[in-house]
């Protein structure tokens, strides 16, 4: 009988859920963050021929690790489908979730999540094959048209077509490698998704010169880490890691030298930012130097962009509205003080 | 608390009790208050975890979100549905897939299973043996690996898209998209024919009656089903000839057509506008005859590109059939950009090849379609006929093309929402002037840099004429599929995820009935075959007298965990894009974020369909079953 009893207990015990601890508490303990990524979409989260993560989006994940762990490469990732990522933040499989995801009002609430700043501003464009004379949205009238299942594209298409009473035949897949192979064997007229996404898959498909990508642009989709709701601690260092790399190129702090000005610089703003003045970066519950080793380990924002979807790679994609607010664009980091 | 009496040799009796964990009757009482207190525990700790769960990221258990907008497309709808209807509406939709291809595969796998079945008792050393391969084959291998087979096995082998289907005789289409074929629709004016139908059924049940017992009183064997079958189809035709004669169509009946979207409608002009007002009724199933006198129809030749080399250049119009228009030229739009090259059309079926008539017969001959631009000028030189080893190869893309098109004329029925389709026609070339062509150049800066490009509205251009004639349906309407665009219009459809997934379910599944049929038979002894034998009966009649009813009764049972597996494993549907009931409700879940509630409808769902099947099975089981006196 007390054998039994002490088994209900443990699960009674084993079953609740680990109040009080947070996130933070949580990882550090652990010593490694678990990152949602995405492992199908060049520059952003792919496997490379190493076999290892890569891309803005995995970058960001490795920024988070730096700050709480002090080791960029101390983070496990759990590559994600589309339909699969929101559920793996709210049941707590995934501590982070970086998988270019849009910040929505019913994400922000009915699925109980928290976005960190928007690190990549996108919007939702269409690929048609250049020799189907589809220039305009109203072309796109009586087509197959390829999107990935569980995805804002998708409402954003059935919203603008339906609004212009342009009628079209959805055709859902689950996974993005799907949905290419199937645009690129000619089984869909069109297919749609951020254009950052049409951008990084048209250098993959069999004639990438025959491919275009459509002008017109049919949502904002403010791609944006996500955390779950209810530890305003976890969200807080999520929220900083951005802001700070934003705010590391806005002061010229690089990986290269990071080190040098957290011995020397005399400017208040990056010594607040390196933590050659504790305290800010302290408050969030990091080690003072949690921003020196993410901008030494992985780079700033520039850096990371650059590395990923700058010039030197495949995609080559302007940095358009994400560049500093200074130069034209929309990121804007917020003050570390 | 019970007690025993205990006698002792002295005859004095004291009464024991015994301690109550090794009563009999209080432990087994116990173990049952204990199994259920476990139980309720198990429950509550799952609730419990799921509400505190749920409450730790700020989510509450709901179905509210049942009646919000859905704000998706679906793919294949057996109802109309659209992005504007309810997450409900969509879980219908997905749940009427799901049986859809349940019900379709259910009668397939048993179909094929009883054959394959027969087949592995057959004395046949061939049929046999064929059987058994096929029986041991597809029930190791992984019904994933099946389906996913099937499905690219149905899209490699078959044109790429609808519009240069493969046309089988009868008006049968076939392309990767699917397979479509003419069928037949009730329409409005079906209740005129319905109490003829219910006559005829009535008629028919008499004859059958009839028939057994005539059959009974001369003590032989004969086909019960001919006459029944003839008197139904002689009062159901009369009927059909008869209820003709009162078909209507709503007054005020008007279809529109617009031939520069190659969209229409048919519906009830109550205020007789001409054009359909808000709150106007549209009309499903009824014929409409368009006329289009002179139009024409635009294309842009495209290289076909293999294993990352162009081979040659073609261009394809939308389907048109030779009997539907009067006469038809298939030009260049530019002839000054495409001078040197010729046209080689065949009007039928609507593809064609662009190529230079390198030896000047007026005639396509093989080789003339491309040419390897070997100097880099862009354009062709004499002596670069010939593709040059591993040499990239350019062909004549993007070469604009027209079809003038006279007298066209199409009859088309509109689908169950009341819209018509048709090709996106051009006006001819003396009106063209205002089309302007617009392009530039695509790319993510310009996109990123415009957000919100508002798309330009289709500009002032000329009309392209078209008159509708709007026929008075019978009470059925036969309907033709026609390709308007990318996919197909009328008939019925059967797409490639559904026909994919149907057939790998029903194949897969088809591999455990011929098991079951198998044992089935041979479970009937022996004797039974011998007696019939010795009786004078055919091999046939043996065995669809005496055998296969007796075998029924092992079968059946067995059966309906079979087709309840398939219906269970057609939620494999997401692997080849099939909008089952399994992949809407995880679209619901992952955009309400209502995991929860989302996966008890799926499990109410499911269990919904098993249970039914099981219900139906279970009754004709008891009808079959051995009645033991």
């Amino acid at each position: 009988m007390r054998r039994l009893a002490t088994i209900l207990l443990g699960l009674v015990l084993f079953a609740t859920p680990a109040f009080g601890q947070g996130l933070l508490q949580q990882v550090q303990e652990r010593g490694r963050l678990v990152c949602g990524v995405n492992d199908q979409l060049p520059g952003f989260g792919s496997v490379n021929e190493q076999g290892e993560f890569e891309g803005f989006d995995v970058d960001f994940c490795r920024a988070v690790a730096a700050a709480v762990l002090g080791d960029a490469n101390a983070v496990d990732f759990r590559p994600l489908s589309a339909q699969e990522r929101f559920t793996a933040v709210q049941t707590g499989e995934v501590d982070l979730l970086v998988r270019n995801s849009s910040w929505t009002s019913s994400r922000d609430s009915a699925l109980g999540l928290n976005f960190a700043p928007v690190t990549f501003f996108d919007g939702q464009g269409f690929m048609v094959p250049r020799d189907s004379g589809v220039q305009t949205l109203q072309d796109l009238r009586g087509l197959r048209i390829g999107v990935q299942v569980g995805t804002t594209t998708e409402l954003n298409m059935a919203d603008v077509l339906g609004a212009l009473g342009v009628e079209y035949t959805p055709v859902t897949f689950e996974t993005a490698d799907q949905l290419v192979n199937a645009y690129d064997a000619g089984n869909v007229d069109a297919w749609t998704t951020d254009k950052s996404g049409l951008a990084s898959r048209l250098i993959t498909l069999q004639d990438p010169e025959a491919h275009m990508i459509m002008d017109a642009t049919i949502s904002k989709e403010p791609l944006a880490p996500a955390v779950r709701h209810g530890d305003d601690q976890w969200y807080d260092v999520v929220k900083w890691v951005a802001f700070s790399i934003m705010e590391a190129e806005e002061y010229g702090i690089t990986s290269e030298n990071a080190q040098q000005l957290y011995e020397t610089s005399q400017n208040p703003s990056v010594r607040r930012i390196l933590g050659a003045e504790p305290e800010n970066i302290e408050q969030l519950g990091l080690s003072a130097t949690a921003m020196l080793d993410v901008i030494t380990q992985v780079g700033n924002y520039g850096e990371i962009y650059d590395r990923n979807l700058g010039p030197d790679t495949p995609f080559d994609i302007p940095r358009g509205l994400n560049a500093q607010y200074y130069e034209g664009g929309l990121i804007f980091g917020m003050p570390v003080r | 608390m019970s007690s025993r009496a205990i006698r002792h040799v002295d005859g004095s009796a004291e009464r024991q009790s015994i301690p109550f964990y090794r009563n009999v009757k209080t432990l087994a009482l116990l173990a049952q208050v204990i199994f259920v207190l476990l139980a309720a525990l198990g429950i509550w700790i799952l609730y419990r975890n799921i509400t505190t769960g749920l409450a730790s990221s700020g989510l509450t258990f709901t179905f509210n979100f049942l009646g919000s907008r859905a704000g998706f497309e679906l793919g294949e709808t057996t109802i109309p549905y659209s992005a504007s209807d309810t997450y409900l509406k969509a879980l219908v939709v997905g749940f009427l897939n799901t049986l859809k291809v349940g019900i379709a595969g259910v009668i397939l796998c048993t179909l094929l299973g009883v054959m394959i079945g027969v087949m592995r008792v057959s004395a046949n050393w061939l049929l046999s043996t064929f059987a058994l391969w096929y029986v041991e084959l597809l029930r190791n291998t992984p019904l994933a690996v099946q389906l996913i087979f099937w499905y690219y096995a149905i899209i490699l082998s078959i044109p790429p898209r609808s519009d240069n289907s493969l046309q089988l005789p009868g008006s049968i289409l076939v392309s990767q998209i699917g397979v479509a074929l003419p069928w037949v629709y009730p329409t409005g004016n079906f209740g005129n024919w319905l109490p003829w139908l219910v006559a005829a059924l009535a008629v028919a049940s008499v004859a059958y009656a009839l028939r057994v017992r005539q059959l009974r009183r001369e003590g032989r064997f004969g086909n019960r089903f001919l006459v029944p079958f003839i008197a139904f189809a002689l009062v159901a035709g009369v009927g059909y000839y008869f209820a003709s004669s009162g078909n209507t169509l709503p007054g005020g009946t008007t279809a529109t057509v617009d031939p520069l979207t190659g969209s229409g409608r048919v519906f009830v002009d109550e205020n007789d506008n001409g054009v359909r007002d808000a709150g106007e009724r549209l009309l499903s199933r009824v014929p409409v005859t368009v006329r289009i006198p002179e139009a024409r129809l635009e294309t842009i030749s495209s290289n076909v590109v293999e294993s990352r080399e162009a081979v040659y250049s073609t261009f394809r119009f939308p389907l048109i059939q030779e009997r539907e228009f009067e006469s038809a030229e298939v030009i260049f739009r530019d002839p000054e950009a495409a001078a040197g090259l010729s046209i080689h059309f065949d009007s039928y079926p609507s593809i064609g090849v662009i190529y230079r008539d390198l030896n000047g017969n007026g005639v396509f001959d093989a080789g003339e379609e491309i040419y390897y631009d070997a100097n880099g000028n862009g354009s062709y030189d004499p002596g670069e006929e010939v593709p040059a080893e591993g040499a990239r190869i350019r062909g004549y893309n993007g070469v604009g093309l027209a079809m003038e098109i006279n007298g066209f004329e199409r009859r088309v029925v509109s689908d169950q929402t009341g819209a018509l389709r048709l090709p996106i026609f051009r006006p001819p070339p003396a009106g063209e002037e205002a089309a302007a062509e617009q392009s530039s150049p695509g790319g993510l800066a310009g996109g990123l840099g415009g957000l919100f490009q508002t798309p330009a509205q289709s500009e002032a251009a000329p009309e392209v004429e078209a008159s509708t004639e709007v026929h008075v349906p019978g009470p059925l309407v036969y309907s033709e599929p026609t390709v308007p665009r990318s996919s197909y219009f009328g008939g019925a459809q059967l797409s490639t995820p559904f026909l994919a997934l149907l057939l790998g379910l029903a194949i897969y599944t088809s591999a455990f009935v011929a098991e079951i049929v198998r044992a089935g038979i041979q479970a009937v002894p022996r004797g039974q075959s011998e007696a019939a034998k010795a009786l004078g009966l055919s091999g046939g009649q043996t065995f669809r007298l005496i055998i296969f009813p007796q075998a029924l009764r092992v079968i059946i049972p067995p059966m309906i965990s079979q087709y309840l597996n398939l219906t269970k494993n057609s939620s494999l549907a997401v692997l080849v894009t099939f909008s089952d009931f399994f992949l809407v409700s995880n679209t619901v879940g992952n955009q309400t974020g209502q995991f929860v509630s989302v996966y008890v409808i799926i499990l109410v769902g499911y269990l919904f369909i098993s249970l039914v099947f099981s219900l139906i099975l279970n009754v004709v089981n008891r009808r079959v079953a051995l009645v033991e006196r």
